[in-house]
């Protein structure tokens, strides 16, 4: 009788399910549990409300800082902007056949110092570009199928166009004591003229360097051969030699 | 025992007297923090339940009010030791049209093989303000003429010739022209005495404002003059017709007689 009690009681402690309950763990093991849990808890909390301290920190700080930023941004904005309203009329338009063969780019430094009537120093780098070109309205084309040649005859490229394409480095300064800091027509007429110096200067630049003609004339003999063979896919041994005439 | 009132248990107790029971009462009310762990040693589940309340208090409600507190505190000396100039700055950069652009050369020559086609000149009105909020009184005001040239090219270099040896005809596809301003800053002048400056007593600006206004201001009618004459209504019809005319005149010059030249354009994303 004994016996079979003694196995019963095995055969309890043995059950998983009994084993693994709550209600069945040692007070300890329970209270354990609970401060464990607590503990946890709290500490995420804690990380969490750490986490949304900086995040608000950094939030509220980044806010006021853009805020006080626009603000300036919007008032410096307004005090200083420009308005263009242009109109634009075509006085005449013509066709033209003109070959641009080389395109080049130069800048040149327009130097103003201060002297006894105006006191401001402005030094402009001006950029621009300039356009060889070969009038093949004036040139002549002369084909000999028999002997697959082309004879192109046209004037010798020439410097066509010109402009200021941009401004770059620029050193400006004037004598300012409290509010004589000039006018802004002051400052519009200046530019202006410096503009108008820089382009003469490049136009000058330009025209006065051989380099530009020289490699003018290769690129024009080079881009009409190759125009003509492009041209003449059927003749595939075609000769084409390129003469310049002197232009009226 | 029977209680027995007395005359002055039914008297109003003088002001005096009620000051110090009332200190009395405080006095006693007044809890230590050696107290409060006593009586949580004593109630370890609420302590359990008090300590979670309380971090999540502190989390939701105290820490993100600390946050935005301190972040609007450094936020603001922030803002004005640093951002208010650093705006102004920024701000002036951009009512002159900023973004200045620094062209470095690289290539000072640059072969192409473009065929001007079509050629105009053009005459620009421009009235220009500065600052366009003081429109009523600005600092500077005045209506420019400009002389320009524009011009329409076709780049041949792309271009694409097949040849149909059957009929001995030739099409050459062509690109869509471009057109490119030439603007002569040496003819701007000021229309007819158009032209106001504000006293110096009223404010008339500062001679950088105006010159970098005038710097900017010619980009921008570059391309805008640019934008304007590719519109479809624009001369880019014309720009059109003339590219044909002069590619064929051109191809049937060049190449070997009898051949029939079609010049056509390229399909959009073709070429």
């Amino acid at each position: 009788m004994d016996r079979n009690r003694d196995l019963e009681v095995i055969n309890q402690e043995a059950s998983p399910t009994e084993k693994t309950s709550f209600r069945n763990c040692p007070p300890w093991k329970k209270q354990l549990l609970i401060v464990g849990t607590v503990v946890l808890l709290t500490a995420v909390l804690i990380m969490a409300g750490i986490y949304l301290m900086k995040r608000n920190y950094n939030t509220a700080k980044q806010d006021t800082y853009n805020g006080f930023h626009q603000t300036a941004y919007d008032f410096a904005e307004q005090q200083n902007h420009v308005s263009n309203y242009a109109l634009i009329s075509v006085d005449a338009a013509r066709e033209v056949s003109r070959l641009e063969v080389l395109s080049v780019s130069d800048s040149e430094f327009v130097i103003k110092n201060a002297d006894k009537n105006d006191r401001t120093i402005s030094w402009l780098e001006v950029q621009g570009t300039g356009v060889f070109t070969v009038d093949l309205a004036a040139g002549e084309f002369i084909t000999d199928p028999e002997r697959q040649y082309v004879l192109v005859r046209v004037p010798r490229p020439v410097l066509t166009e010109c402009k200021v394409s941009g401004t770059g480095k620029q050193f400006l300064k004037r004598a300012d004591f409290l509010i004589f800091n000039g006018s802004v027509a002051e400052g519009v007429q200046l530019s202006q003229n410096q503009l108008k110096e820089g382009r003469i200067k490049l136009e000058d630049a330009m025209k006065q360097d051989r380099r530009f003609y020289d490699e003018s004339q290769k690129a024009a003999v080079s881009m009409i051969e190759s125009l003509v063979k492009q041209w003449n896919p059927s003749v595939p041994d075609l000769q084409v030699e390129v003469e310049f005439i002197e232009s009226n | 025992m029977s209680q027995e009132l007395k005359p002055q248990d039914t008297s109003v107790p003088k002001p005096q007297e009620e000051r110090k029971r009332t200190k009395q009462r405080r006095k006693k009310k007044s809890v230590k923090f050696s107290d409060v762990l006593f009586w949580f040693s004593m109630h370890r589940q609420a302590a359990l339940f008090l300590l979670p309340v309380a971090a999540a208090v502190f989390a939701f409600l105290i820490a993100p009010a600390v946050g935005s507190s301190v972040g609007m505190a450094v936020g603001s000396f922030d803002g004005v030791t640093e951002g208010l100039a650093a705006g102004y700055d920024e701000g002036t950069a951009q009512g002159l049209s900023a973004e200045d652009t620094t062209a470095i050369f690289v290539n000072k020559l640059k072969e192409t093989q473009k065929l001007q086609v079509l050629l105009m000149n053009l005459q620009l009105t421009d009235l220009y303000i500065q600052p366009e909020n003081k429109k009523n009184d600005p600092d500077y005001a005045a209506l420019f003429s400009v002389q320009s040239r524009g011009i329409f090219t076709v780049d041949l270099a792309v271009s694409k010739a097949v040849e149909d040896s059957e009929s001995a005809k030739i099409v050459i596809h062509i690109p869509q022209p471009k057109f490119e301003p030439y603007t002569n800053d040496s003819s701007i002048e000021i229309v007819e005495d158009a032209e106001y400056i504000a006293p110096w007593y009223t404010g008339d600006g500062r001679t950088v404002a105006g010159y970098t206004g005038w710097l900017n201001t010619q980009k921008q009618l570059d391309q805008k003059l640019r934008e304007e004459m590719l519109r479809d209504d624009g001369p880019m019809e014309q720009a059109r017709a003339s590219a044909l005319r002069q590619v064929r005149q051109l191809a049937e010059s060049l190449c070997k007689d009898g051949t029939t030249v079609e010049v056509c354009f390229f399909e959009e994303g073709e070429g």
